[in-house]
């Protein structure tokens, strides 16, 4: 409370500011199209009040990534707060005759419920983020484990490749490559010819070198991925 | 990277991984050629698989497992064991036999297997002739072998011809035209001369070779028959008659002639002996050297023309002729690979002559030969390797690089010196 307290202080002094200013800028007769210009300046008091909501949730998250989430859940709020704004517009007119205390004590208010929502709306809104985040996080460990050991049957592979020298770049023939959960190589099919025969055998004749590949223990990512996958064969560092 | 690259995009798609194998490692294959089975009442012949070894390793792209390591010596099909081979690391087994035939003759039989993918590649073949051809059928099996396990053409029954000097510089100094097996074996002599032999080159057919002969005490260009032995005086101008080159078709050559003053190109219809001329220079400028593309539309020759040797190409109906070469002050003897697209010639850098090919495309140069004095090459009928001179202790001999200078070998040669290599193109031998 004491928390919200100060930065409603600092709302205020800023809100008074900016009253002033619209004052003076009436007083000294400024075109409707300056004022317009200005107005845009509130958004950056939006900006740091969005920046104020930012160290609250801090405590309670653990990891940093969440950030790009919660940039896209603060744009919608910018919307509610245009409101605030016209409400001291309106009133900088009779602030010359009675300034302070009772707009004071209404703005309080309803800066402290719109505070509430704010916060609920940011809270309701982080938990779905970071529940989603968390389901994202999971699939991309698989993700990222499936790639890792894609990654070494690759190497295997290109390893145990030796083209015949009638191989172009260009040329590409695309293997099915059926695996029992040990990694060992059960059959292998070519579902796509380059058109000739010695690179095609070429291919095939890699995979069957390599033999056994170190696939995942777990039965689900394996099944996924690896009992049945397509290798397709392009070279690109050939001579010609 | 490209790989990664790859792998990431295709995971999101689908929950497939398509692996995408970019690049590897082109060692030679590893194959066995078991040594043949050798039917009763057969003796003293070459066994064929120490011939087709001997074939597959020159090429650089196999490496032959000595007979002294297998673990089994079938003949049969049914006696291949492909664990056996799978532990030797052998990619590939040849097994074969040579059995006595009708009128004595015999047969050579092989078959070949793919030990990875555990099955046999293809029939085999079964070749029948004198036993005195053994090394021809040897050679065929070799041919096929490799293009079944390559996809290209084998050119191991191709011949090669060649000039070898005979006591230089003494009174005994004799010239000898020679055709030899693609590997060197079973030399024989077709002319014999007192007077220097020079540009042998073989007809597209085979049958017959054209050359320079200093008999009449002037160069003159013979064509002489393979078979019966037969010569003919094509051309005998005065001044030059050089460089004989018969086109693609077989129904023309292309030759060197001095008539007019300087050496200029010229082609010879081969039926009516009309002569054309194909480059128009002035003295003192030297053409020389044309050989043939391809397509018979165009010739690749030596000029001076622009102050040093270089290699020019130039279209015959149009007469539009354009320098092929650029890099180095030295080159010469251009000939081009059967895909039109890579030039082989002689390339002197640093003074010293080496064998180089340039990819016309991307007009990248790369030397193949590392020895000096390195000259005359001539490209086997596949495109893969070619054979040029180079001097071994101050004697000429053959060598053969492959194409892209991973290869290279000499072939040997017992007595004499030995220039100007013409490898022959594809002989049509068939089947017996």
């Amino acid at each position: 409370m004491e928390e919200t307290a100060r930065y409603y202080g600092v709302s205020l002094m800023l809100a008074l500011l900016v009253h002033a200013l619209v004052v003076a800028m009436l007083w000294f007769n400024w075109t409707p199209i300056e004022r317009e210009s200005l107005l845009v300046k509130p958004n950056i008091v939006k900006a740091q009040l969005v920046v104020m909501e930012a160290p609250k949730p801090k405590p309670t998250p653990k990891p940093a990534p969440p950030a790009p989430p919660t940039q896209d859940t603060v744009k919608p709020k910018p919307e509610p707060k245009p409101e605030p704004k016209p409400e001291p517009k309106v009133e900088p007119k009779p602030k010359p005759v009675e300034p302070k205390v009772d707009p004071k004590e209404a703005a309080k208010r309803a800066q402290a419920d719109k505070q509430k929502k704010l916060d609920s709306l940011a809270d309701a809104s982080f938990s779905d983020a970071l529940a989603r985040e968390t389901e994202v996080l999971a699939e991309d460990k698989k993700e990222q484990a499936a790639q890792t050991y894609a990654q070494g049957i690759y190497q295997l592979i290109v390893a145990n490749w030796s083209r015949p020298p009638s191989a172009r770049n260009g040329m590409q023939t695309k293997l099915m490559v059926e695996l029992v959960p040990t990694g060992n190589v059960v059959n292998v099919t070519i579902v796509q010819s380059s058109g000739n025969e010695a690179f095609d055998r070429s291919a095939e004749q890699a995979v069957r070198k390599v033999g056994k590949f170190d696939v995942p223990k777990d039965s689900d990512l394996f099944e996924k991925y690896f009992r049945r996958f397509p290798v397709l064969f392009k070279p690109e560092d050939l001579l010609r | 990277m490209a790989a990664c690259a790859a792998l990431t995009v295709s995971l999101s798609a689908h929950a497939v991984i398509t692996i995408e194998i970019d690049r590897g490692y082109d060692n030679p294959k590893k194959i066995a050629v078991v040594p043949f089975g050798v039917g009763a009442g057969i003796q003293g012949l070459d066994n064929p698989a120490d011939i087709i070894s001997f074939d597959l390793a020159r090429t650089g792209q196999f490496a032959p497992t000595p007979a002294k390591n297998m673990l089994s010596l079938p003949d049969q099909p049914k006696e291949v064991l492909f664990r056996d081979w799978r532990v030797l690391g052998d990619e590939y087994v040849v097994i074969g036999r040579v059995d006595p035939a009708a009128n004595g003759n015999i047969s050579v039989s092989y078959f070949l297997f793919d030990v990875l993918n555990e099955r046999q590649l293809g029939t085999g073949g079964t070749f029948t002739a004198q036993p005195s051809q053994l090394r021809d059928m040897a050679h065929l099996a070799s041919d096929e072998i490799y293009e079944k396990l390559t996809g290209i053409r084998g050119a191991f029954s191709t011949r090669i011809i060649y000039v070898l000097a005979l006591d230089l510089s003494l009174k005994t100094e004799r010239y000898r035209l020679e055709m030899a097996d693609a590997d060197g074996a079973r030399p024989r002599t077709l002319l014999e001369s007192k007077e220097p032999i020079l540009s042998p080159a073989w007809s597209p057919d085979g049958k017959s070779v054209a050359y320079v002969s200093f008999e009449k005490g002037k160069p003159v260009i013979v064509l002489q028959e393979i078979g019966t032995g037969a010569r003919t005086i094509l051309t005998d101008f005065p001044g030059l008659n050089g460089a004989p080159a018969f086109s693609p078709d077989g129904r023309q050559l292309a030759l060197v002639l001095s008539r007019d003053g300087t050496p200029e190109i010229y082609t010879m219809n081969l039926a009516t002996k009309e002569l054309r001329r194909v480059t128009r220079t002035r003295p003192p400028t030297i053409n020389t050297e044309p050989s043939w593309t391809a397509d018979g539309k165009s010739l690749i020759f030596t000029s001076d023309r622009g102050g040093k040797p270089q290699i020019y190409q130039v279209d015959i109906a149009t007469g539009l002729t354009q320098r092929l070469t650029f890099e180095g002050d030295y080159n010469a003897r251009g000939r081009m690979l059967p895909d039109g697209k890579h030039l082989v010639f002689v390339h002197r850098n640093e003074g010293v002559f080496h064998i180089a090919v340039m990819d016309l495309e991307r007009g990248r140069l790369m030397v193949l030969t590392s020895t000096s004095l390195d000259e005359s090459p001539s490209i086997a009928p596949n495109g893969t390797m070619l054979i040029y001179a180079t001097q071994d202790k101050g004697r000429g001999i053959l060598a053969v690089v492959s194409i892209d200078g991973t290869v290279k070998y000499r072939l040997p040669s017992s007595v004499g010196d030995v220039r100007e290599p013409a490898w022959s193109p594809f002989l049509n031998r068939t089947r017996g």
